[in-house]
């Protein structure tokens, strides 16, 4: 048995399976969250690479899968990032039985999930591009419910990540070939710029980021928040991957320059898009933006606490886009429309909802006592130090972002003129009731989660040694 | 005439093939061209049965497309003849645009001259089409042009097993990814 059969072949073969038992979508549902639980269960406690003793049973977990002349290596240093993300598989999968998600949801969930791992885990690092397009595949039918026609927000964000995987190889190639000091020392810089092209296609970096509304606005809410949660982490431990791998990157600071000055770009125009927006699923777009700006800034910056803070910063992240798209979901399955001439009287009829939807906004605006405060506050304060004239700007859209959030508080505490009778059932008010009390626990405990959270910097084990 | 052309000319008459006519009749025909000519050029760099991989899955990716657009029972939206003027001179601009960068591409990318235009020639042709639809049909042909245009350039630099069943699958993939959005609608309720 090896590391990578458990955590990438087994929700591949998984994901197969329950394909085929797809129209029973409380086992499909059930199977996918129970095994993601299992799996986020074995990251944390079963080391690789280990003799482990049970009874009289012997097992070690290989770190190596070969296919085809190349290899799949997870090591003790994924683990971290492991359990992350399957426990956010098992909560996703267990909110969308919940929340009544389509019949491709989990069977299509799990796959990507294990192409992304596949991304993360192969040897060399080239091959991550091709797998995170095949995740990107995969997610479509998680995307378009059957019965429901495409709509443009789903193409264009298949259409640019598929022009980012093209970027991502050849610089890989560039990279990956061999001993770089023997190329023409101009080819290197050329490299380093087609690479971060094809990140920035594939983060939606501005100005390629126009699909993200447009998909959040268009798409079931719950789909669209798994798929934005799932991926961009997962292309940004891949990008921390690239850096830690390659020694020329990592002593670029034109590099870093570069990606500080993305990240503002997408504070600042995310956050002041979100003060005009008038549809609370577009702002949901603006806020996964808005995120990845944050967390693109944190890399820019090139210095172990940068990197800490932007470790730091997933989890409020994966919680606020859970209770938001949570939220959004419940507000979407009982047909309540969410632009801003619709939402009187929505707080009496969903009272949970609106709260978890106005909480997941303020936490991510950096509001105190809520998951998002502490990361952000030390962001603000790594900014202020280090890059003096970025906090401004830095400033300018976190008040861009909050200025939308403070309208959507405006608009939903607008009461109706008759009663309204609550739509909300038991089990979405249980499961937004859950998220909000992790909003709260980490906003004020931020220590006891942040600090396991850390280690999932292991991944890219040279950018530890930065300064 | 350098035989080299003739594969050339077949991806730049498939490129003006998939711009100017909409049916799926024409796309078909013009993918099976463009797969014909990646396929030749491909050759010379890789052995054949990989080469071959790419003009089967090519094709697969095409045919999956046009039966899920016959089976929709939709025509495709018909253009005017100003409608195919324009896209004629998009794509004229196109073909100049990708010989004209030849020159400074090559020093960048040091594969063959042949794969580097007929790939550029691709690219281009790819990223016109994805600029000039909306229809899953037509999308998806873009897609597959402009993959097929990397991977020609890309097939120069590295040759390997897995590369080349993973794009394949890639390939298949978008094929399959459009051909759901082309029925998605059609297909039983949500649930």
């Amino acid at each position: 048995m090896s590391a990578p059969i458990l955590w990438i072949v087994i929700p591949l073969v998984a994901g197969m399976t329950l394909w085929l038992l797809r129209r029973r979508r409380w086992l499909a549902g059930g199977i996918a969250a129970g095994l993601s639980a299992f799996l986020a269960g074995l990251a944390a406690a079963l080391p690789i690479g280990e003799v482990i003793r049970l009874g009289g049973l012997q097992i070690e977990l290989a770190e190596s899968l070969f296919i085809l002349g190349r290899s799949f290596n997870l090591t003790n240093n994924e683990r971290p990032l492991l359990v992350v993300i399957f426990t956010a598989c098992a909560v996703w999968f267990g909110g969308g039985l919940i929340l009544r998600q389509h019949r491709f949801f989990a069977p299509f969930g799990l796959m990507v999930v294990s192409a992304l791992i596949g991304a993360l885990a192969v040897q060399p690092f080239l091959y991550a591009a091709l797998l995170v397009e095949l995740a990107v595949l995969l997610s479509i039918p998680l995307l378009v419910p059957p019965g429901e026609p495409v709509q443009s927000g789903v193409q264009r964000f298949l259409i640019f990540q598929t022009l980012g995987m093209p970027f991502i190889l050849l610089a890989g190639w560039v990279f990956g070939s061999g001993d770089i000091a023997q190329f023409d020392p101009a080819i290197l810089p050329r490299a380093a710029v087609i690479l971060g092209l094809g990140f920035a296609l594939w983060l939606g970096v501005f100005p390629f980021y126009f699909w993200v509304p447009q998909l959040t606005n268009q798409t079931h809410p719950y789909s669209a928040g798994f798929v934005l949660s799932l991926l961009p982490v997962s292309t940004l431990m891949l990008g921390l991957d690239f850096i830690s791998q390659i020694g020329w990157l990592r002593a670029s600071s034109g590099m870093f320059l570069i990606i500080q000055l993305a990240g503002m770009l997408m504070i600042i125009t995310a956050g002041i898009w979100a003060a005009f927006q008038d549809e609370i699923s577009r702002l949901f777009g603006y806020a996964v933006i808005f995120e990845s700006g944050y967390a693109l800034l944190s890399i820019g910056v090139n210095t172990l606490p940068g990197y800490m803070i932007f470790a730091a910063g997933l989890l409020p992240r994966l919680l606020g886009l859970f209770v938001l798209a949570t939220a959004l979901s419940v507000l979407k399955n009982h047909d309540q429309p969410t632009d801003f001439d619709h939402l009187q009287g929505i707080f009496q009829r969903f009272p949970v909802a609106v709260i978890g939807l106005v909480l997941a906004l303020f936490s991510m605006s950096g509001i105190p006592l809520l998951a998002g405060f502490p990361v952000r506050l030390e962001a603000l304060e790594l900014f202020a130090s280090q890059q003096p004239l970025l906090i401004g700007w830095v400033l300018l859209g976190n008040l861009g972002f909050l200025i939308g959030v403070v309208r959507v508080l405006l608009h939903v505490v607008r009461l109706a003129d008759q009663p309204e009778q609550r739509l909300e059932n038991w089990k979405e008010r249980g499961i937004l009731l859950i998220g909000l009390l992790f909003l709260f626990l980490f906003g004020l405990m931020p220590g006891v989660f942040y600090q396991s959270v850390i280690f999932i910097l292991r991944v890219a084990p040279a950018l530890l040694a930065a300064r | 005439m350098n035989i080299q052309t003739i594969p050339l000319l077949f991806l730049i008459v498939s490129s003006f093939i998939l711009i100017l006519f909409l049916g799926w009749r024409y796309a078909l025909l013009g993918l099976a061209l463009q797969y014909i000519g990646v396929f030749w050029l491909i050759a010379q760099t890789l052995p054949v049965g990989l080469a071959a991989v790419k003009l089967i899955v090519g094709w697969m990716a095409g045919a999956i497309l046009a039966s899920s657009q016959v089976s929709l029972g939709e025509e495709l939206p018909v253009s005017d003849l100003s409608g195919r003027i324009f896209r004629g001179f998009v794509m004229i601009f196109g073909v100049i645009v990708a010989f004209s960068i030849l020159p400074a591409a090559e020093t960048w990318i040091p594969v063959e001259r042949s794969l580097l235009t007929g790939g550029l020639i691709l690219l281009i042709s790819g990223l016109v089409q994805l600029g000039l639809t909306g229809n899953p049909f037509r999308l998806s042909l873009g897609l597959l042009t402009f993959l097929a245009g990397f991977e020609m350039i890309y097939a120069g630099l590295v040759s390997s097993v897995l590369v080349v069943g993973l794009l394949g699958l890639i390939n298949l993939g978008i094929g399959l990814a459009g051909s759901y959005f082309i029925l998605s609608a059609t297909l039983e309720e949500t649930g």
